[in-house]
This record gives structure tokens, sequence and C-alpha cells, in this order.
């Protein structure tokens, strides 16, 4: 058996939510890990595509930003913001979009504009950037964030990026062209979302987790199917390659357990 | 008519161009080519009341926010990452936490829209979808109306920005104020020149007139209103093919920023105290050259 860290082990989640072919949308930090990951195994044929213009990457330096000029490297395009998020995003090219989460309720309705009122927030968080853009349009959304109680929250302070809204058929009625949340990676379990009532649902807890944790760290009633699962591990190879991405640990951290 | 020499210092670009009050868009993008000798220049010609729009340029936001000189901030993202993580922006999160400036939130693809309006001369912009989040709620200036043509649809309508001044930091340009920016992604850059009222560019490097062939050519002379030189003028952050990101400097400002008298501290020693960028990179040390290049990115 291979070690691994929590971090690793998100990496690898979010990879394998990737599938060959699809043109996928990633901010920096393990979103983009996971992308690359998935290109340099499973999903070779995967397009990434970054906010600040650049398309189809090739870069083999791990980007320290969605403007990160590495990014030019061999890649297809280079194309900028507006076509990023206008011609790709909203044109509904994009299959699969990566967001992190500061709250979460459980339609998969996200914040990370502030916390508390917006007149005198307790925490100005850094703002949408263009969250709400790829949650609106992209083919399906994957969250990824550490697990935190206090981020699953019944009600959240503000939302900005809309995940299932009010639950079926509520995106529709707004017209929203993107399908929403697909899943939610954190470093103690996935979840994905009940089709009937699209609501959060726990997919899977990682090994040494148990399903009992996961539902006293959630502040809102989690669908917990009768059977979960236990996330496979990292293999060896997924692990190797991660490595050899983010050989200084800048996003996987220097190797705390 | 424009003159033909727009060349000048960067602090009679300030003082000619930076009245208090203006409304200022920032260029660049997280740590890629920030104004940064711009921004101290404002700051330490004591401009006030500034409303600034921004793209993600978090650590310029912070400077301008910390030293006093504004009143608004209108953004969708700030914030960076570094090496050693995600850099939030301390200064600011303290004053919009306690409302000594206005924040005026917004989202990537309106801000775009927004300027592309600004740009074409059009009053306001329809975009594709937006609804949903609470946004509209906030942002009274957002509207949802029908659409004109099938009115069972609805569309999200954005007013056009046209702010006063564009602040921008650039490779090379002549004395006409031809600017080249040699990056592969330009073209918003252009978008921001045509939206903002008054272009003010500082550049690594001046050229001689007519040196610069069409294609190479960014943002014409014709939208260019002045051109500073100034070397290393986005030092702390990076610009393409030139110097890398000032790890060390922007750590040690996230370091002093988490307090109001780390702050001034800085203010003092790294802006203050400096009589322009050449003493300020003097005095920081020269960012790392660039090292990676297109063909031998490892």
């Amino acid at each position: 058996m291979e070690e691994y860290t929590s971090t690793e082990m998100m990496a690898v989640c979010g990879a394998n939510a990737v599938r060959d072919g699809e043109r996928v949308f990633a901010g920096t930090g393990l979103p983009v890990l996971g992308a690359m990951l998935a290109k340099v195994t499973h999903a070779p044929n995967a397009i990434i595509i970054y906010e600040g213009g650049n398309v189809d990457t090739q870069n083999k330096d791990l980007a320290l930003s969605v403007a990160d000029s590495r990014l030019g490297y061999r890649a297809a395009a280079s194309i900028g913001l507006i076509e990023t998020l206008g011609f790709l995003m909203m044109g509904g090219r994009v299959d699969v979009g990566f967001l992190g989460a500061a709250q979460i309720d459980e339609y998969g309705n996200i914040n990370t504009s502030y916390i508390g009122d917006f007149d005198s927030p307790k925490v100005r968080l850094p703002g949408s950037g263009g969250g709400n853009d790829i949650a609106s349009s992209a083919g399906r959304i994957i969250l990824m964030f550490t697990h935190d109680a206090r981020k699953f929250v019944k009600k959240l302070d503000y939302l900005t990026s809309p995940g299932h809204l009010s639950g079926p058929g509520s995106r529709e009625k707004l017209g929203l062209i993107g399908g929403g949340p697909a899943l939610v990676v954190t470093d103690k379990c996935q979840m994905d979302f009940d089709p009937n009532t699209k609501k959060i649902r726990l997919k899977s807890v990682h090994p040494g987790v148990t399903v009992d944790w996961v539902n006293e760290n959630v502040m809102f009633d989690l669908i917990i199917p009768g059977k979960v699962p236990t996330t496979p591990e990292p293999t060896k190879e997924y692990l190797d390659k991660l490595h050899q991405l983010d050989p200084q640990g800048i996003y996987l951290g220097k190797g705390q357990k | 008519m424009s003159r033909e020499n727009k060349i000048m210092s960067l602090r009679e670009m300030v003082q000619n161009f930076v009245p208090d009050q203006s409304r200022i868009y920032l260029e660049g993008l997280l740590v890629n080519r920030l104004p940064m000798a711009a921004v101290h220049e404002i700051i330490r010609s004591k401009c006030h009341q500034l409303r600034i729009v921004s793209a993600p340029n978090g650590l310029a936001v912070d400077q301008l926010v910390g030293a006093g000189c504004v009143t608004e901030v209108e953004f969708y993202f700030l914030g960076f990452m570094t090496e050693q993580g995600f850099a939030s922006m301390q200064r600011f999160r303290t004053a919009a936490e306690t409302g000594t400036i206005r924040v005026k939130e917004s989202m990537g693809y309106a801000i775009v829209m927004a300027l592309r309006a600004g740009a074409y001369g059009i009053p306001f912009i329809p975009l594709p979808d937006f609804r949903g989040s609470d946004l509209l709620s906030i942002r009274t200036d957002y509207r949802e109306i029908p659409s004109p043509y099938n009115t069972n649809d609805i569309v999200i309508t954005v007013p056009a920005l046209r702010p006063d001044v564009l602040l921008l930091h650039a490779h090379s340009a002549d004395e006409r104020g031809n600017i080249f920016l040699d990056e592969p992604w330009p073209n918003f850059t252009l978008t921001t020149a045509q939206a903002c009222q008054k272009v003010l560019v500082t550049v690594e490097e001046i050229v001689e007139p007519g040196s610069l062939p069409v294609h190479r050519i960014t943002i014409p002379h014709f939208l260019v209103d002045a051109i500073a030189l100034v070397p290393y003028g986005a030092t702390p952050t990076a610009l393409n093919q030139r110097y890398e990101v000032h790890a060390n400097h922007i750590a040690g400002y996230q370091d002093a920023a988490k307090t109001e008298e780390g702050f001034d501290k800085f203010l003092e020693e790294f802006i203050l105290s400096c009589f322009n960028q050449r003493d300020f990179v003097k005095k920081i040390g020269l960012p790392p050259s660039w090292t990676r290049t297109q063909s031998s990115n490892k």
C-alpha cells in the first residue's frame, strides 16, 4: 500500500472526475493539479483551459496563476479573458469546471464573497472571480475544498455562484446553461447530488474516515445512502505522476500526512 | 490633436493625468504585469479619493487602499497564489470589513463585458446568464430585463464602464505612443485601453519611431495619452520574457500588511522614502531574470 497525504487524495479524486477528451476549466491550486494529473494518466486528450487565456496547455512547469506565462508553452491558443469566459464558457463549450468554496449549502450553492452581513462583513473573501461564470455555464462542476463543518451551512451568507439553487428545475427556470455541481471532493470524503432532490449526498469516505464523522461535520441533513463505499486509495502510478507535476510541493504541501 | 511626443516622467504623468477622485482601471493579472511603479508614484503623490476598478490585481489595490488613496473598489477577485500559498489582501480586507471603503462586488465576465460596452460606445450590454446569484440584490445597477426579441427570455444588463484612467505597464513604446506588449494574450488589454478615457503607460524601453511594425502594436498611439520610461516598472510582479516575481519582497509585504503599523512601516521604507522605481528596485534588489521561455520551458 502506498503512503499518501489527504491533499494528494484530493488531487487524485479531482483527476478521476475528469474524462478523456473533455474541456476542463481549472483554477490554480489542487484543481489544476487534478486536471494535469488526469491528462498524464487516463485522459490524455483532455483540453485544459485557463481563464487568463491559454487553451490546451502543455506546460511542464507548474503554473502559479491562471495568467502565468508558463501556460503559453505549446498551448493551442492564447485568446484572452473575453474569449475564455465569453466564447468558451458562456458559449457552453466547457464540459467541466473546478471551483472552491468558503461556504456551501445542501444544493451545492456556494459563497466565495463574504461571511457575515454585506454591509459589515466579518470576513471579506476574495470574491467571485470567474466562479459565477463557471458555475452558471460549465457542463458540470467539481467542488474541491478542505472539510470543515462551518463550510457546510444550511443557509449561505451570500450566494456567489449558483449550484442547484432551490432544487430540481430551478437552474432551468433561470436559463442557466450549465448542469451545476456534480461532485464535492474534500480531504475526508466525496459527495455527489441526489438526482431527484438535487441535494448533496455522501458518495464515499476516504480511508480512515467514518460516515458518522462526516455526518457530524456538516451543518445540514446530509443524504447518506445505506451503503457508503470507501474511496479507493491512490495508486503508485498516480502518486508518482502527481509528484512529477509538483516536485516542490507548492500545492501538495511538503508531505505532511 | 494628440502631441507627437508623449514621453514624460512618471511623476508628470501622475500629476497631469490622475487628479483626486479619478476612476482608475488597473491592468495586469494576479502577479503578472501590474503597473506597480505607477501605483507607488500615486501613493507618493498622495492622490486621494480614487475609485478603483480592478482586474484581479490584489497587490496594487491593497497598497493603494492601505495608503489611504481610495474610497471605492469595484472588483471581482482580489488575492493571488505565491509559493507560500494563497495571499489574501489584508489592508483591503480590513478596509472592507470596517467599512472605510465602498466595495462594489462584481463578477469576471460582468466587468469584462462592461468594459467592452465602454470601448464600443454602447450604453449597456446584455449578458448571456448570471441569474441565481445574490449579486443582483447588491448591484442595483445590474438589471434583469426581458429580451426585446423574445420576452420570455430574461437577460441581465450591466452599464458600460468608461474609467477615467488606464494604468498599464508594457514592454515597449515609441514616442508617439504605440505600445507593444510582448504577451500571447493581449486582446483584453486593447479593450481596456479602448474603454478608458486616458491611457497612461509605463514601459521597459522606448524604441525608435517607426520601429514597431503594425503586427507588434498592441495599442495604437491614438489611444495613448502618456508614456513614461520605467524599467522594472512591474516589479515586484513579473513581466513576461523580462523578469520574474520578486517573491521575497512580496512575502515581506504580506507579512507587513497583517497590521496597520506593519503596513505603515513598509510604506515608509519601500514607497515614500524611495524617490522613484529605480530607487525602489535598488533597495529590494533586482527580481530574478526571466529564465523560462516558450521554447526552453523544460
